[in-house]
């Protein structure tokens, strides 16, 4: 009986907080489908008449096109997951795997450098990127994102190969293949699941991110969506209606993506291996 | 086919010793089953030839090459793991042929052999199925397949049957049999089960401490044990051990306990069993070899002894009872339709054509 009660008000605490998880978000789509007036004292008041002007005024909006930040996005975006993915997985595969002189100093150097905030690196980076003449362009940015996710892909990576059964390998290469070979064909394959995790999680976060986008893009045209967002902002008024809808424009990829490869979250690939 | 040789190969994991100076010759078509206690060795020896595990000192040989810096792909080796080891993301045809297309074998030739292989294990209708979809025994079947369609020199299984139910294990335990009297593959077989190792193997070589004990064929590893552990280890229930002392009276020698008094068989008494006389020994005799007195018909002077029976578990088949001799234990296997309950005074016979007598400090056999 007591147990049941504490489910329920556990159930309750959970309900209100999704609530108000919700109720921004939920502003975010009135003030982006509502007409601005209506909005204008309170998403929440009716008349509830809905408008598809808000978004295809950001859409195509002159100065800040969110049509144009999103393709510059997704550029940005799948590059930057994709390449520390790949990276970081052969990189977890060795350190996981091979026994070398050094590997307990890679692996703390690893642990140290996920200690340091992003800001702390802001300059060098700066630097660096204006030295190699990367400094405003989208592939500077995917490479500092990519860096970025290389120390935390590593540890969860190679976290997740300790828990594959060795004997795969040891059947491959005994059935003929190399190091590479059995990377790539055996090992590669079963990490689908973390790989899945990671790409959602960096996806996001490259999505996300404004600061990095900030300090090393200014271009209008290159800017990514995240930094279109603000100046959609007019300079003697705001438009909430417009401002709402590049919003949860920006919103919509990083959950398409999650809703996609969630499925391979808990999907266990390895079922049947063994035993 | 090849004969695989092994000369003082010793496996060293920093200080710990796992295999010392392990010298095997495993003839061209034989099978040979390296048992032992989990520990001992036996799958390190295994591994090393596979080369799966680096030789720390010694030489392994394969079809007469030597093989110490022979990666494992090159070795012409297949290898059975005790979990299988299927890779979970192919389908069962796919899991045989990965090791036929690293090699390039022509697409042909690949669906041509893996076919045949599956049909002879009975999995020709799974060869579209994922791993985690099949059942124990036909995930085992997968793995031997894989192994078979090789068609290697030599086949390694690390305990390929132990995690199979007991029936199941029956039945592959024939069937490995049968398909080695097939293929007649040179094949090295890893176990902790001896009647695996008796049932399979052509030799056995029994390992203890990561030294080979004794490799000898199951019927002289049974019948001649080298020394008490190999006789306590193979033979369920284990060979009864009894301290005695070796005396000579009125020109017989005897066997002296603490509850009996036995007569040597004159034939056992070689040069080396006279040399014990007078001294403490190991008496050995094996369960089956005991029996009651109302079941021997023969002469059984000096060789009856009394006990207390403790503990009865009939099998069936057979009756296993522990009695008392004087404060040693002693287990005996007996026909199960004897009416013998516990706290029972029996007379035993020991069938002493079968004795072992072993030295007491080094545990060697003397008989």
């Amino acid at each position: 009986m007591r147990r049941r009660g504490g489910a329920r008000l556990a159930s309750l605490v959970a309900i209100l907080v999704g609530i108000v998880w919700l109720i921004p978000f939920l502003g975010i789509v009135m003030s982006a489908l509502r007409p601005s007036r209506d909005v204008l004292y309170g998403w929440w008041r009716p008349p509830f008449r809905f408008t598809g002007q808000n978004i295809v005024g950001a859409w195509h909006h002159p100065t800040a096109s969110i049509a144009a930040g999103l393709r510059n996005s997704a550029q940005l975006a799948v590059f930057a997951t994709l390449l520390p993915t790949l990276a970081a997985s052969l990189m977890a595969y060795g350190l996981a795997r091979l026994r070398f002189p050094g590997r307990g100093g890679i692996l703390m150097t690893i642990g140290l450098l996920l200690a340091i905030p992003q800001q702390m690196v802001a300059w060098p980076v700066f630097q660096i990127l204006n030295r190699v003449g990367l400094l405003n362009t989208l592939t500077g940015l995917v490479l500092v994102h990519s860096a970025w996710a290389l120390p935390w892909m590593v540890f969860f990576l190679r976290g997740f190969i300790e828990t594959l059964p060795i004997e795969l390998e040891e059947a491959a290469v005994i059935d003929g293949a190399g190091r590479f070979r059995t990377f790539f064909w055996i090992v590669f394959p079963l990490m689908f699941p973390a790989l899945a995790s990671a790409m959602v999680l960096q996806f996001t976060w490259v999505w996300n991110d404004f600061f990095m986008a900030l300090i090393l893009v200014y271009d209008p045209r290159r800017m990514v969506v995240t930094q279109q967002i603000p100046l959609l902002r007019g300079q003697y008024h705001v438009d909430w209606g417009l401002l709402s809808a590049g919003s949860l424009l920006a919103m919509l990829p990083p959950l398409l993506v999650f809703l996609f490869l969630q499925r391979y979250f808990v999907r266990g690939l390895v079922g049947g291996a063994i035993k | 086919m090849a004969e695989v040789l092994l000369k003082e190969v010793t496996k060293k994991f920093g200080n710990f010793v796992a295999v010392n100076k392990v010298s095997l010759e495993v003839k061209d078509g034989e099978f040979v089953v390296l048992v032992g206690p989990s520990g001992c060795g036996k799958t390190t020896t295994l591994r090393m030839i596979a080369g799966l595990e680096e030789v720390t000192e010694g030489e392994i040989y394969i079809g007469g090459r030597l093989v110490n810096d022979v990666p494992p792909k090159d070795r012409d080796i297949a290898m059975v793991f005790q979990n299988y080891a299927l890779y979970p993301h192919m389908d069962v045809y796919n899991n045989m042929a990965f090791g036929l297309k690293l090699r390039k074998v022509p697409k042909k030739e690949i669906d041509r052999r893996v076919r045949e292989v599956a049909e002879m294990l009975g999995i020709a209708d799974k060869l579209r199925a994922k791993p985690r979809e099949l059942s124990g025994g036909q995930r085992q079947r997968v793995a031997l397949g894989r192994a078979i369609v090789r068609n290697p020199k030599v086949f390694l299984f690390d305990e390929p049957l132990s995690n199979l139910d007991a029936k199941l294990r029956v039945r592959m335990r024939a069937e490995l049999q049968e398909l080695h009297q097939r293929l007649k593959t040179t094949s090295i077989y890893v176990t902790h089960d001896q009647v695996e190792a008796m049932t399979l193997g052509h030799r056995i070589a029994v390992m203890k401490d990561g030294q080979v004990l004794q490799y000898e064929s199951p019927r002289v590893i049974y019948d001649q044990p080298a020394n008490m552990f190999v006789a306590g280890f193979i033979g369920s229930p284990p060979m009864n051990f009894v301290p005695a002392r070796l005396l000579e009276e009125n020109g017989r020698v005897w066997l002296q306990g603490r509850g009996f008094k036995l007569w040597v068989p004159p034939d056992k008494v070689t040069p080396e069993v006279r040399r014990y006389l007078g001294q403490e020994v190991v008496f050995g005799i094996r369960p089956e070899d005991i029996r009651t007195l109302d079941t021997v018909r023969e002469l059984v002077e000096g060789r009856t002894f009394q006990g207390r029976v403790k503990v009865r578990e009939a099998l069936g088949d057979e009756l296993i009872v522990y009695a008392d001799v004087a404060g040693d234990e002693i287990v005996a296997k007996l026909d199960p339709r004897l009416p013998i309950s516990p706290g029972q005074e029996v007379t035993f016979v020991a069938l002493l054509e079968h004795m072992h007598l072993f030295d007491k400090d080094t545990e060697r056999a003397i008989l």
